[in-house]
């Protein structure tokens, strides 16, 4: 294993026990520039980006309005008065149906809870963003529509604290540009998103020998690795014909010391999130479930059914055995169903549908329904990963959540307008729109911006105080670098602008 | 394929704006299609400042030059921003960003954006990406000791090289190496022509095999991205919980015009639907069988207004849905059979006074006409199409419906619309100017390309690319069957020199 | 932090260890012949998990159903492994293409399918031996007592592993890289013993399985 830490950093490295062996496999050669990292290791901040896939509007949450306060409330979104609470700054909807528009599926949503359990931690930003394009929009709701170079918020979260960490950046959720790697192609490859389609099996992919019956002991298996990676390959015509190929230097530039330092951690166990089971025969392969995994299971019940809880679930794992820095979690564009529930004779019972199609964007069906179920579901998942991070100590007193953001990235919001005095009406999708942010390191208990109730359309605010402007809207680069600084991320040179009302306030 | 529609798309955003722009001097009170921040004159101003340069040859350059996703800039866009005009407000008025841009661009010709060791202006004439550093000129010939040498050695790489040539086309067509004795039997071929002969001999049998033509099978899977399969809603044979349409409809029509001696063209023609009898076998299917069909999978749209892939049931469920005026179907069908994303801003022919905002979506504004000026003309007629509200039916006067939702202007939404730069009376219309188009035949070869090469075409595939795609819309070279087109593919040297 | 510290003392051990720990004898290997052409332009495609897997069901006789599985229950492809592995899922998980890089598990999970294979067949070749295809008897003499495997045998089972994986036959240098590496599995227990045989056949079998070679083309 090579190292060209200065030995003053080596020192500071073998303190740190495993992140030091990353670190110093990743450190660049600057020994300043090698303390930083160290010290951003010790330090680090955690993004979990909770996805919102299709259009989470706040207009039907946390910045709703009532009838009486529009002045074309029959033809503009404005709820029932009865429907819209205030609780500080934010409002919320509580909502009960028989139907999801077309999907006759009755339901229950809440979102007042979460507000008054979570409102000091709660900020509301508004912003107007630039594609209508689902998977456009989410791409720019994560790199800022290349704000900085194009890199991500993760991949960003990645480089400045994730150099200690086995897989700093990890994607659970399919098939959304929420987990687009960003156009930067000159950061380090340990920063770029790792996916993990899977929750059950995927932890079996982080051991290349564990759990395999009949192998050669693990002693042997690995000369047969040094073998290959230090003399059949290198010595055979195979590579040194092809050895200019990017696809065959990135291969060998991963099988090498990212691969054993993320089996030295033992994640096959760790993040082991099933327990032993006639589907999981972990004993009799010899694996074990995570010391955790019990802890999480009851948390996220559904774990086995509901990808979103799966995926819930293993952030957890990953943030708080120190995998990761930055997880991206969300619902997915297919319908989720209560376990053993299919669209049969009589239609279905309340709670029956756990995830409409396409998630929020089934709006253009039922705007407000849908709209209510997601925002519960969101939620839902949040507040139980909020505790979970809440119960667990990172150091000397704090919760890993007391280092944490949670970010419900989103597309765009919905459009405004309603037929006459309908509840029941499809909405298409609105640049215009906000986004909720829950973290002790946000302005928390704020929104920041407003609306104006003439069109339902918010407005921005002054990105020092907060104050909100009318005729303002906010930019993706903005709602980037608020993000990003309130994270803690030094992004000098990149020309973003200081949005200090997005930070917490001393 | 970015850059080869880029290119088009340059020369018909540039031909198109500047006829708008004219069109709204003389027309006053014609609202101004483009705002200042959109610059489309500028892949033709950067073939003026560099005529000679290979990215140059068709007279414009990409967007991707100084772009990632427009407006966003990419390094080397960058660089040139900050020497473009400094101090004077932003945005530049298209005469001053013109003026300017020539100085700027000379200002940046030394730096390396990418930091690759290769200069800008290098870079610019050797036709690879100044912000790339993955993108670097190449010299692809060989010396004449190494010409000698790879030729005895187990890859020849500075030529055509049959047996690894015969190796691939069984891994990419078959889905597996041949067996040794194959391959030793293969090397033991001297005459070249026979060689060739055996290759394609190969080819002709993988075309025909499961891992090529089945299910989940190569051409299958080329049709993810644009028929977006959801197991949840699918009906049909193994459906999901909310069964609203069967995409084996889709797909299996997609098999049957790229595989044979079908007309791909039908992928946006085809008037009838194919089922599957076997893994590898498929048959039209008689209009009495289709009548038969149950609810859940019927295809209610009559025969004389299919359109291919582009008026299946499926295809309505999944993007028109419950939309009056279905932006998203027009779009998907214009990336996905065209090539042109127009969320990235490619493929855009502005028309004038367009868009019209039926359904009053707020379109019209600046920096949303921007797209929806090309998007909404494009879109008028998928209008006639039902999404799951509807029924998936074909209905003229489908748009009284969304009048309540949609405001009464919805229901003046004309069936006919515009796709690369000509008129179009409906949906068929469309279909026909498609398929018979260019950018179509670019998409199909780009597709089979990347699969087949591992990547984009790229500066030194220019020739062999286009030949490929010509000779698709060619009556007398393959005359729109791919199987003859990938003949062809196996025998270049993008695929066939190691 | 605390428990990355704590955990962290093997790894500090195993950093350390990189530069304290006495090397096993340097193995002897063939020297290098003067290198080919290098492509200029070089294209190389992954071999996603399904036709790696199909070539190795057809090269080393076994059934594809059973070539591969976790937990004995989940094929390496369809099951546990598809996107890393290059595969695309569309219906349910919304992956319509390959992904363009390989993710950090993708070596990792090609380790352990080599393993697997390889591991399965030395383990059906010592069970039934007129069937073997690869762990072949009659290395160590008429009466099995030689102290190290004779050439022939070593030549045989490398042209085997090599015939099977790679569809060609070894190089003189490959062949001996691979009989060099065999003193490095016997090191410790009798070079004859069935056990240390059968070790180096699978060891030597997934180093080749999961070379460059056998996972591009």
């Amino acid at each position: 294993m090579t190292s060209h830490l200065s030995r003053r950093n080596f020192l500071r490295t073998a303190s740190l026990g495993a992140a030091g062996s990353f670190i110093a496999a990743r450190a660049p050669q600057d020994a300043f520039a090698q303390e930083v990292m160290i010290e951003r290791a010790k330090n680090p901040r955690f993004l979990i980006v909770l996805s919102s896939f299709g259009g989470a509007s706040q207009v039907d949450a946390f910045l709703s309005r009532r009838e009486s306060e529009v002045p074309n409330a029959a033809t503009l979104n404005a709820y029932p008065n009865d429907m819209v609470q205030t609780i500080g700054e934010f409002r919320a909807i509580d909502m009960k149906g028989p139907s999801i528009g077309a999907i006759p599926a009755a339901f229950t949503a809440n979102q007042s809870n979460f507000v008054r359990k979570h409102n000091n931690d709660m900020m509301v930003v508004t912003h107007t963003g630039t594609s209508v394009n689902h998977f456009v929009a989410q791409q720019r709701s994560i790199n800022g529509n290349a704000a900085w170079h194009g890199r991500t918020l993760q991949e960003a979260v990645a480089l400045t604290y994730g150099a200690g960490y086995a897989i700093p950046n990890v994607h659970l959720v399919n098939g959304t540009g929420f987990t687009e790697r960003g156009t930067d192609n000159t950061l380090p490859a340990y920063v770029y998103g790792e996916r993990a389609p899977t929750p059950n099996l995927w932890p079996l992919s982080l051991d290349g020998y564990r759990g395999i019956a009949g192998a050669p002991d693990r002693r042997l298996f690995e000369t047969a690795r040094k073998f290959r990676n230090e003399r059949l390959d290198p010595s055979s015509d195979f590579f040194r014909t092809f050895r200019g190929s990017q696809r065959i230097k990135h291969w060998t530039g991963i099988r090498g010391d990212a691969l054993r330092g993320v089996e030295a951690e033992d994640l096959i166990t760790k993040l082991m999130l099933f327990p032993d089971s006639e589907e999981m025969p972990l004993a009799a392969h010899g694996l074990t479930g995570s010391a955790i995994g019990q802890k999480v299971r009851e948390a996220f019940p559904n774990y086995e059914f509901d990808p979103l809880e799966a995926q819930a679930a293993l952030a957890f794992m990953l943030l708080r055995y120190g995998v990761s820095v930055t997880v991206t979690l969300g619902p997915e564009g297919s319908a989720v169903f209560k376990k053993g529930v299919t669209l049969g004779e009589g239609g279905l019972g309340e709670g029956d549908i756990v995830n409409p199609p396409i998630s929020f964007d089934f709006s253009h069906q039922a705007n407000r329904q849908v709209q209510a179920v997601m925002w519960n579901r969101q939620l839902s998942i949040a507040e139980r990963l909020i505790s979970l991070l809440k119960s667990e100590e990172f150091r000397e007193g704090q919760s890993f959540w007391d280092r944490s953001m949670m970010y419900f990235a989103t597309e765009f919001g919905r459009t405004r307008r309603r037929p006459d005095n309908a509840m029941t009406f499809g909405s298409g999708h609105d640049l215009n729109n906000g986004s909720l942010i829950v973290s002790p390191l946000a302005n928390g208990g704020r929104v920041l911006g407003g609306i104006n109730v003439d069109n339902m359309l918010t407005y921005g605010f002054d990105p020092t105080t907060g104050k909100p402007e009318p005729g303002r809207h906010m930019t993706e680069p903005e709602m980037y670098s608020g993000i990003a600084h309130a994270l803690g991320i030094d992004t000098a040179g990149s020309n973003l602008p200081d949005m200090r009302a997005m930070r917490r306030q001393a | 394929m970015k850059r080869l529609h880029n290119v088009r798309s340059a020369i018909l955003a540039l031909g198109l704006s500047v006829a708008a722009l004219s069109f709204a001097a003389i027309a006053p009170g014609a609202p101004l299609i483009q705002p200042a921040s959109a610059k489309p004159p500028a892949p033709m101003a950067f073939c003026h400042a560099y005529p000679e340069a290979k990215a140059c040859n068709t007279g414009f350059a990409e967007c991707a030059a100084c772009h990632t996703t427009p407006p966003a800039r990419n390094a080397f866009g960058m660089q040139v921003s900050e020497k473009l005009a400094p101090g004077m407000a932003r945005p530049l008025s298209d005469e001053d960003f013109l003026k300017y841009l020539p100085a700027a661009l000379k200002a940046v010709e030394d730096l390396d954006a990418d930091s690759d060791g290769f200069s800008n202006i290098v870079e610019i004439m050797a036709g690879t990406q100044t912000a790339d550093a993955n993108s670097v000129p190449k010299t692809l010939a060989c010396a004449t000791d190494d010409s000698t040498r790879a030729a005895s050695a187990q890859w020849n790489v500075c030529a055509y090289d049959a047996a690894y040539t015969f190796k691939k086309v069984h891994m990419d067509f078959c889905g597996r190496s041949p067996l040794r004795a194959d391959m030793d039997g293969f090397r033991r071929i001297t005459d070249e022509k026979a060689k060739l002969a055996r290759i394609s001999e190969a080819i002709d049998q993988c075309l025909d095999s499961p891992y090529w033509l089945g299910p989940n099978g190569v051409v299958w899977n080329i049709a993810n991205a644009k028929i977006r399969p959801a197991y949840a809603v699918k009906s049909g044979e193994n459906p999901g919980p909310v069964p609203l349409g069967d995409y084996d409809d889709d797909y299996n029509l997609f098999t049957w015009a790229n595989s044979d001696d079908h007309d791909v063209r039908d992928l946006l023609l085809a008037q009838y639907f194919v089922k599957r009898t076997g893994p590898v076998t498929l048959e039209q299917i008689s209009e009495e069988e289709l009548a038969k069909r149950p609810r859940g999978t019927m295809q209610p749209v009559p025969k004389d207004k299919r359109v291919g892939m582009i008026s299946t049931r499926w295809f309505g469920a999944v993007n028109t849905m419950f939309t009056s005026i279905p932006r998203t179907t027009a779009a998907q069908a214009y990336r996905s059979y065209l090539g042109f994303d127009i969320a990235r801003m490619q493929g855009l022919n502005t028309v004038p006074h367009e868009p019209k905002d039926y359904d009053i979506k707020g379109v019209g504004a600046p920096e949303c006409a921007v797209c929806h000026a090309t998007l909404d003309p494009l879109s008028y007629p998928f209008t006639r199409y039902n999404g799951i509200s509807g029924g998936y039916s074909y209905n003229d006067d489908r748009l009284k419906d969304y009048v309540r939702v949609d405001g009464p202007r919805v229901a003046e939404a004309p069936a006919g619309g515009m796709i690369l730069g000509q008129n179009v009376a409906d949906l068929l219309e469309w279909g026909k100017v498609a398929a018979n188009s260019d950018a179509f035949a670019m998409k199909v070869t780009y597709d089979y390309w990347k699969l087949l090469i591992g990547r984009e075409p790229d500066v030194n595939d220019q020739a062999e690319y286009t030949r490929l795609w010509r000779g698709l819309k060619s009556a007398t070279t393959y005359n729109y069957r791919v199987e003859k087109m990938l003949h062809d593919l196996v025998r270049t040297n993008a695929y066939g020199r190691p | 932090m605390t428990k990355l510290i704590v955990s962290g003392l093997a790894a500090l051990i195993a950093l350390a260890a990189c530069t304290t720990t006495p090397e096993p004898a340097p193995l002897e290997f063939a020297a290098d012949t003067p290198p080919p052409v290098a492509s200029a332009d070089p294209r190389v495609q992954f071999k996603d998990g399904e036709r790696y897997l199909s070539d190795l069901s057809a090269n080393l006789n076994m059934p594809r159903e059973d070539i591969c599985k976790e937990l004995s229950r989940y094929d390496c492809m369809t099951d546990a492994f598809r996107i890393v592995l290059g595969g695309v899922e569309a219906p349910n998980l919304l992956v319509n293409e390959p992904i363009e890089n390989a993710a950090l598990t993708s070596p990792i999970a090609v380790d352990r399918v080599a393993l697997h294979v390889c591991s399965n067949r030395v383990r059906m070749d010592r069970e039934k031996p007129a069937e073997a295809v690869l762990l072949k008897t009659g290395g160590f003499g008429a009466d099995g007592r030689a102290k190290s495997p004779d050439t022939k045998w070593l030549n045989t089972t490398a042209d085997a592993i090599y015939g099977s994986i790679l569809m060609r036959s070894p190089s003189e240098r490959e062949i001996q890289n691979l009989a060099a590496y065999y003193s490095q599995v016997a090191e410790g227990r009798p070079g004859n013993s069935a056990d240390v045989a059968a070790d180096w056949v699978t060891l030597s079998c997934f180093a080749v399985a999961s070379s460059l070679e056998a996972v591009f083309y």
